[in-house]
């Protein structure tokens, strides 16, 4: 029996999990989430392969080797990731450090810590503590394939070798993934933001970009379709990002034709969900024939992230007023479509959101503002962003007109094309989703352009329901965070918060 | 005027209260000469040998103006066509009969699309669906029965669909309500079979003044002469009222639990003997639960005293209605859900059965309390047990039930209705009165109506 059969066998839920389709395998499901759940990973009875935590007998690599375990090595060709733990509280652990061949290390990092509360229970400790390991390494081309060895350095001195004989290799996309996935669910002592911009500050930002670049090298387009007749100049070209769920192609089509004749207008949906290309070209040729519009499939290759998506988007677009858009929103009355229609008279240098509202009726958006947090910048020793909707969740006031703001969301967000030609679009650092509607709109205002919010750009937006949510979008959003705080903390301290 | 008939299923495929009701009234169309199509839908429950390759619209048998829509890519979720030749092909239809008139019975195995397309089509033709259940309003099959306890719905809200499906969130609830009512919007009017449906339609949302009563089509099989020419029987005169039967879909929401529960009580409060005919069948669609019971009480296995003797009798045809009701006396119809219509009163009025019903929606709406059936609360077995007593030993209540009777309205009448609707003026229902009688029954010695089987046992 392997490693992955007792971890099935030990937890039959798992078992039941992956024959559900939740998760594909039980080394998977520890990852993400059985290690985060206090359940443990042992390898085969007896083995000294067995990886885990905690073993049932400590291994003894080295004569007096603090308990410890490798509990996953992930690798591509050029990054590495360790996960483990140790008994580091009597000769702390000082860096984690890869070997090719002999005793020379050939790079060394200082270990990040976690805590791993199955461990405690299995040392019987009666306070918290981090004995969780885990550090992501770029490996330079030099070192090539070649098998590494990795060890552990104490503050004494002392080496100690991790068995690594259950190292997994997986593709740069899947690596990337469990990385951010890790990452967002990892549980700390103290706060998860505050010690995520240390570490990024420290340089995993840097390793983390390097890895999200060689994703992007990958991106392509998978298939494209037009279905409809497409007008030469759309007065309208509607930019769709779909990832996770197709229903919302055909329902949000439907929703517009429900008020509006859409011949004059076109319909661009670019898919981040491999997996659902077919299901959206079968809805857009559906929703274009029944609908009278034109509705253009873009297929990416891959979950690209809002930024690309929505860039690639553009490209494509006929139209010279971009009306951005989520999946889950919908006009909220019929005079919305013929305001949105009106705004392309007066776009050329603004940028232009709407009062959103969720589906009981309150306000979901109708501005952002950036909020300096009091108590995460304390924590963080810098100056950390909130990105805040304004009236979120009250009743309408019924206010009307049209105002500036420091920011709308990307939910919804209509400009004139060549105002965002100059800008460069969407900017694709960003990881997947967050925060590169507010970038825009920062670098909008840079530019001495308005960002505006019209009242009567009147909108649903069912939040959160248009795509699916993934364990690596949570470690995504702590870089994104890090990565807006970052380019925009400095002229965001300048000026006073507004709302 | 040219009408466009559009059935889900033929009766004749797959039986079922709404095709035949629509079947009924495509028939009575034709007998009286109007130029009426019917397009029956057929999916792969059905018998899959009518599906042809590359068609979507094809005959039935050669029959004049009868057309099978051979529907394969029906959505359950969001209730549409997902397959773009059935949409081209049914415009295309629409485009080639060209009818002036037409009349949707449901949009499930079409998809809420050909509405729209219907109108888009022809927009000078007259739209018009009738709301034959709740699937509208309702993702739980249209019951109105909340998933979780079975307790009945009175309004369906984001919020409260959530709580019967908590997979799905309110958002979703709130987008579906939106996508069938923007289909629903291409309608000039709607037609309700009782005032119930109406009236819960137009608390959904359905404007009032466009949604018209009129009764389901259905033939009267008491004009068969296999009833007309059945002899009285002279046992009739001596016996008691003690025969009870169920017609309808073995399924849960059709309440024959309620009859076992009642049976238990009766069995232990009376001593009078009864028999209870089951008629019926689809025991596959039923909760385990429901057949487990079922096929305890059906075998014996539960242990009913003798004097109560259960029977079941299997599915039956519209032309075997004489026979099965010559056996029974009084018709259970003791649905646990909102009942649209009740096609089983129809039957039970134009054989004279009173029915016993469940005080519930359109039941409640057509049976007369004491005039010309009984009703109880909806689950009450105690009440039904008592009703079972009373009904064995009042002297006269059979009859005086039995008697004021309303029959049902003829097909032709209810064609007539469906016309002045389509001509943009109100159906008006016909005063009771109106209503064709059920045939003369023979009458015996007292001047009652006698039954058949007596008759023909005597013989």
């Amino acid at each position: 029996m392997d490693a992955e059969l007792a971890y099935l066998k030990r937890y039959p839920d798992v078992a039941a999990a992956i024959k559900a389709g939740k998760v594909t395998s039980a080394l998977e499901h520890f990852l993400n989430y059985g290690r985060f759940e206090g359940r443990v990973w042992l390898g085969p009875e007896g083995s000294e392969a067995a990886r885990g935590s905690p073993p049932a007998e400590p291994p003894a690599p080295e004569a007096a080797a603090p308990p410890h375990s490798c509990d996953a090595v992930l690798l591509t060709r050029n990054f590495l990731f360790v996960d483990g733990w140790a008994d580091d509280r009597f000769d702390s652990l000082a860096a984690i450090e890869i070997a090719t061949d002999g005793a020379q290390a050939a790079l060394r990092l200082p270990p990040c810590r976690y805590r791993r509360q199955d461990v405690e229970q299995h040392l019987s400790l009666s306070s918290p503590f981090e004995s969780g390991f885990w550090q992501l390494f770029e490996i330079p081309p030099e070192l090539g394939t070649r098998p590494v060895g990795l060890r552990l350095r104490l503050a004494s001195g002392q080496t100690v070798t991790l068995k690594a004989g259950n190292l997994v290799r997986l593709s740069p996309r899947e690596h990337f993934e469990a990385f951010l996935a890790f990452y967002g669910r990892r549980q700390l002592i103290g706060s998860l933001v505050a010690r995520s911009f240390a570490e990024l500050d420290r340089g995993l930002a840097g390793t983390i970009e390097h890895m999200h670049d060689a994703i992007r090298a990958t991106r392509g387009t998978a298939s494209q379709g037009s279905y409809g007749r497409r007008p030469s100049q759309p007065l309208l070209s509607f930019v769709c990002c779909i990832y996770g769920i197709p229903d919302f192609l055909f329902l949000q089509i439907a929703q517009f034709a429900r008020y509006s004749s859409l011949e004059h207008c076109e319909f661009i949906y670019v898919n981040n969900s491999p997996e659902l290309e077919e299901v959206l070209h079968r809805d857009a040729e559906l929703a274009a024939y029944l609908f009278r519009t034109s509705v253009n499939v873009i297929s990416l290759n891959q979950n690209t992230g809002f930024s690309y998506a929505n860039n690639v988007g553009i490209a494509e677009a006929r139209g010279q007023t971009i009306v951005v858009i989520n999946p889950d929103v919908f006009p909220y009355r019929p005079e919305s479509i013929a305001t949105l229609s009106a705004l392309a008279q007066k776009i050329r240098h603004n940028l232009i959101g709407g009062k959103l509202f969720y589906a009981d009726g309150t306000v979901m958006h109708e501005g952002m503002v950036f909020v300096p947090d009091a108590r995460l910048s304390a924590l963080a020793r810098t100056r950390v962003w909130t990105v805040e909707h304004l009236r979120k969740g009250f009743p309408d006031l019924g206010n009307g007109g049209t105002r500036p703001v420091p920011a709308v969301s990307g939910a919804l967000m209509v400009f004139d094309r060549a105002d965002y030609d100059k800008l460069g679009g969407f900017d694709e650092h960003f990881i997947y989703g967050h925060y590169e509607d507010a970038d825009l709109c920062l670098r909008f205002t840079a530019r001495g352009w308005k960002v505006l919010c019209d009242a009567a750009l009147t909108f649903w937006h069912y939040e959160g329901r248009g795509s699916i949510k993934r364990p690596e979008h949570a470690g995504a959003a702590h870089y994104n965070r890090w990565l807006f705080s970052r380019n925009w903390s400095a002229s965001l301290t300048r000026q006073p918060a507004e709302g | 005027m040219r009408i466009l008939e559009i059935s889900l299923f033929h009766p004749e495929l797959i039986r079922g209260g709404a095709q035949q009701a629509a079947y009924e009234l495509f028939l009575g169309m034709q007998r009286s000469e109007l130029d009426a199509t019917l397009l029956a839908s057929a999916d792969l429950s059905g018998p899959n040998a009518l599906f042809k390759p590359g068609a979507i619209i094809t005959g039935f048998d050669g029959r004049r103006n009868e057309f099978l829509f051979l529907s394969d890519s029906f959505d359950h979720a969001w209730l549409r066509n997902l397959n773009i030749r059935s949409l081209k092909c049914f415009e295309d239809f629409l485009l080639d009969r060209r009818p002036d008139v037409i009349h949707f019975h449901h949009f499930l195995t079409f998809g809420l699309e050909l509405f729209l397309l219907a109108r888009r089509a022809l927009p000078k033709a007259k739209l018009f669906l009738t709301l034959h259940e709740f699937l509208a309003i309702c993702r739980a099959d249209g019951h109105m029965l909340r998933t979780f306890d079975k307790t009945l719905c009175t309004t369906a809200s984001p919020v409260r669909c959530h709580q019967c499906f908590p997979d799905i969130s309110p958002e979703m609830f709130r987008l579906r309500e939106d996508w069938v009512k923007h289909a629903l919007a291409a309608f000039d009017g709607f037609i309700a079979p009782t005032a119930f449906v109406r009236d819960r339609y137009a608390a959904w949302g359905l404007p009032p003044h466009r949604i018209h009563v009129i009764s389901n089509a259905q033939s009267d099989y008491s004009r068969l002469e296999s009833w007309r020419l059945r002899p009285p029987s002279p046992a009739d005169q001596i016996r008691r009222h003690n025969r009870f039967a169920f017609f309808g879909q073995l399924v849960d929401v059709k309440g024959l639990g309620v009859v076992f529960e009642a049976l238990d009580i009766f069995a232990k409060r009376y001593e009078q003997e009864l028999t209870f005919e089951i008629n019926g069948s689809n025991l596959k669609f039923a909760s385990e639960k429901f057949r487990t019971r079922f096929e305890e009480f059906v075998s014996g296995k539960h242990g009913l005293p003798e004097r109560i003797k259960i029977t079941w009798h299997g599915s039956y045809a519209m032309t075997d209605l004489p026979a099965r009701m010559a056996r029974i006396d009084w018709v259970l119809v003791p649905s646990i859900w909102w009942e649209i219509f009740g096609l089983v009163l129809s039957e039970a009025f134009m054989f004279r059965r009173p029915p016993i019903a469940s005080r519930i929606g359109g039941l409640a709406e057509r049976v007369r309390h004491e005039t010309d059936g009984l009703l109880f609360d909806a689950g009450d077995a105690g009440e039904l047990a008592d009703i079972f007593y009373r009904c064995i030993t009042e002297d006269g209540l059979w009859e005086r039930l039995s008697s004021a009777s309303p029959g049902v309205p003829s097909v032709e009448s209810v064609v007539e209705q469906h016309l002045k609707v389509f001509a943009g003026r109100p159906a008006h229902e016909p005063p009771r009165a109106a209503l064709r009688k059920p045939s003369p029954l023979p009458l015996g010695k007292n001047g009652t109506p006698r039954r058949g089987r007596e008759v023909l046992r005597a013989g």
